[in-house]
């Protein structure tokens, strides 16, 4: 050793005689073993990495739904639609209705919870407002270029914290939930009454997110119920049970929906238009938009969305009518809803129903698929369950005969930062952790992969990775910084694209996607793709 | 219980102090230490991995000490890493104006900004090779050359002896004459 490294060994010599580990161990092991065991558990879902962390704003318990709330109200002059409470707000571009995320508290500290409050809809251009943290009835809020303010609750339970600029925004917080009751920040067009109860958006929207300190926990998605209207009529509504979504239209038709993960819902309008919904299970977000298609979409579309939640209000500006006051819609003209798929939406993420596979194989820099073994679906499930992964054999679902099992790498500089991976398009993931706060920059990736089939170089059926009665494809992030994805479920881990026959898929090859996108300094990079059509095991 | 939670009571217990200290190379601060520490068992855990004892635990929690005091570090806003290399730059007035009160290698340590500080005690504590150091700290070979040059010329003129920073994959000469230095 140098010179340089005995002193440097003398210094560390020095601190092992002074520190005591048994004091450490005994403060410190509840919560190391606590988030030990939650991120275990969201890599064994398939949910790698630090995006434990954010899995904290997955679901939103049934209790404290905050949908009703956020008063959709699709608002827009012109193709393009968006949801907001104040119908006269500025047409904007696929923007993204606000959502609250909600995290419980850490399960080894009780009633403590941490969130960031971010004013806008993503991407460069949010602004982190605060970063708050409840332990007990006390919340602790730092402020982006402000202070640091200890705030306890008042008469009614609220917290009112004061922003930078002089204003202040008013809360309901609990261990398990935060809704903003009024935010007066200037450039907003909150139209929610203050006090109304009801967690309000504004354009831009806030949104709440875990921040990235006290783990997570998963709750119960609780059911919503919205009606989606264009021009003063009642399409349909919309009721949400678990990973279900139901469309009930005017004419009696009722159409359902795995909402589980990412999924796209396009309804054709009467008027020739396509509203588009896009539903994010993992950040509980959605998307609206109005796709022009003909003539008739020259006209002002306006497609409103609200909640029917009777716990929460309808907003007072909506000029959506309630679904028995709403005109019928001949079956000939009723909507008609497609899944995944639609024409419109197919890009190049190789994530998604319809979209052609230009190569049979591509790769970038950043993300890549390497080798494909296979092996019997048995031999997969004792490999992930001795010893490479903590999982009991009863997470798993384990069907067919030999499954293949695809290497994939992601670029090592940006999945050193904070971020996700989950079986879904990244181009669908939030940020499960931007850090942002009084002290941090918004940095932070995604990655995602999935099995899907490939027929003619098209995208002919789509991952179902997880279901209640287990992981059918299982994602392993191996000591090497290598992973793997698992196809254990050939025989219902894949879901054919709507119109897509037998025959099709009897043809069809296995094919794997993976992607990635993330977050620097405030600039976005990708989503980038790479997929891999599989050749059956033999050729 | 799960399989890893015994191994990871004993790492927390019995070798945590080792782990601390050398978290401490990096951080020159208890607490942080103690968080950066956390963080890193959080993370060799969490990979799924059976540890078999805990040696092997220890092992991988100590790699990942410098990674989680790096990724700390870039989650950092810019003001704060303009903080931090302010009161770098004055612990560099400080220190050369009175050369006499760095008695520790400690303080010649935290003088460095952060990242300096890693490649420092990965190339000097550690014995690892410049490749060796990039990968691990996800850096650029250059930039980590240039950290150590940077690093090299700070330590010279703080503790009173050349470092010599080789960006060879071995050798480690660093020149004694290290002024009021505990051993």
């Amino acid at each position: 050793m140098s010179a340089l490294g005995d002193l440097l060994d003398g210094a560390v010599r020095e601190d092992v005689a002074r520190l005591d580990g048994a004091s450490f161990a005994e403060g410190a092991f509840g919560a190391v073993r606590g988030r030990v065991s939650r991120r275990r558990a969201a890599r064994a879902a398939g949910i790698g990495g630090a995006s434990a962390l954010g899995v904290g704003a997955v679901a939103i318990g049934a209790g404290q739904v905050p949908w009703g709330g956020l008063g959709f109200g699709f608002a827009a002059a012109g193709p393009s639609v968006v949801c907001t409470t104040n119908p006269a707000a500025a047409a904007t571009n696929d923007l993204t209705i606000s959502t609250v995320q909600i995290s419980a508290g850490d399960d080894t500290d009780g009633l403590r919870s941490s969130w960031v409050v971010v004013l806008g809809s993503g991407g460069p251009d949010e602004r982190p407002l605060a970063s708050l943290h409840l332990d007990g009835e006390v919340l602790t809020a730092s402020v982006v270029d402000g202070d640091v303010q200890t705030v306890m609750p008042d008469v009614d339970g609220l917290y009112t914290v004061a922003l930078a600029d002089g204003s202040a925004m008013k809360l309901k917080v609990s261990a398990e939930e935060i809704a903003i009751l009024s935010f007066p920040a200037s450039g907003a067009t909150a139209a929610a009454e203050e006090d109304s109860g009801s967690p309000l958006t504004v354009d831009p929207p806030i949104r709440v997110q875990t921040a990235p300190v006290d783990g997570f926990a998963v709750l119960n998605v609780g059911d919503v119920d919205w009606e989606v209207a264009q021009d003063d009529v009642t399409l349909a509504t919309a009721h949400r049970e678990g990973d279900t979504m139901f469309f009930t239209f005017a004419d009696g038709t009722v159409k359902e929906y795995d909402v589980r993960g990412v999924r796209r819902m396009s309804v054709d309008l009467p008027n020739g238009t396509t509203a588009v919904f896009k539903f994010d299970g993992a950040s509980m977000t959605y998307e609206g938009t109005v796709v022009e298609q003909g003539a008739a979409a020259a006209q002002a579309a306006i497609v409103t969305c609200v909640t029917e939640s009777p716990e929460s209000p309808q907003p007072t500006e909506s000029t959506v009518p309630s679904p028995s006051a709403s005109p019928a819609v001949t079956p000939s003209s009723s909507p008609r809803i497609t899944p995944s798929g639609d024409p419109v939406l197919a890009g190049d993420s190789p994530f998604q129903c319809g979209t052609e596979l230009a190569e049979p194989e591509h790769g970038e820099d950043e993300v890549s698929i390497g080798a494909v073994r296979w092996m019997s679906a048995a031999d997969a499930n004792a490999e992930i369950t001795g010893g490479l992964y903590f999982v009991e054999g009863e997470q798993l679902s384990v069907s067919g005969d030999d499954v293949p099992v695809v290497a994939m790498s992601f670029d090592r500089d940006l999945t050193k930062m904070s971020g996700g991976t989950d079986l879904v398009d990244p181009a669908e993931q939030a940020y499960g952790f931007t850090a942002v706060g009084g002290n941090e920059v918004p940095e932070g990736f995604v990655i995602g992969a999935q099995f899907v089939a490939v027929n003619d170089g098209v995208v002919v059926a789509t991952g179902s990775p997880v279901a209640e009665d287990g992981y059918r494809q299982f994602w392993a992030e191996l000591e090497t910084e290598d992973n793997l994805l698992y196809l254990l479920n050939a025989e219902d881990g894949l879901v054919p694209c709507e119109g897509v026959s037998e025959a099709q898929m009897a043809n069809a090859n296995f094919a794997v996607a993976a992607g990635i996108k993330a977050l620097v300094d405030g600039e976005e990079i990708g989503p980038l793709y790479a997929w891999k059509v599989i050749e059956p095991e033999g050729e | 219980m799960a399989r890893w939670e015994p191994v990871l009571e004993q790492v927390m217990r019995e070798r945590s102090p080792r782990l601390l200290a050398y978290a401490r190379l990096l951080t020159g601060d208890d607490a942080e230490a103690q968080d950066v520490l956390q963080d890193a068992l959080v993370r060799a855990f969490s990979r799924g991995r059976a540890f078999e004892n805990a040696n092997t635990a220890e092992a991988y929690v100590r790699k990942a000490i410098p990674s989680v005091f790096i990724d700390r570090l870039r989650k950092r806003t810019s003001a704060r890493r303009a903080h931090d290399k302010n009161v770098a730059l004055g612990g560099h007035d400080v220190l050369d104006a009175d050369r006499e009160v760095v008695l520790d290698v400690r303080a010649a340590l935290a003088s460095l900004p952060p990242q300096e500080r890693a490649c420092v005690v990965l190339r000097f504590y550690d014995d690892l090779t410049v490749p060796q150091i990039a990968a691990q700290l996800g850096l650029a070979e250059g930039t980590v050359k240039r950290y150590l040059s940077d690093a090299s010329g700070t330590l010279a003129r703080i503790l009173g002896q050349d470092v010599d920073v080789p960006t060879g994959a071995t050798g480690v000469p660093v020149q004694p004459a290290v002024k009021g230095v505990r051993l």
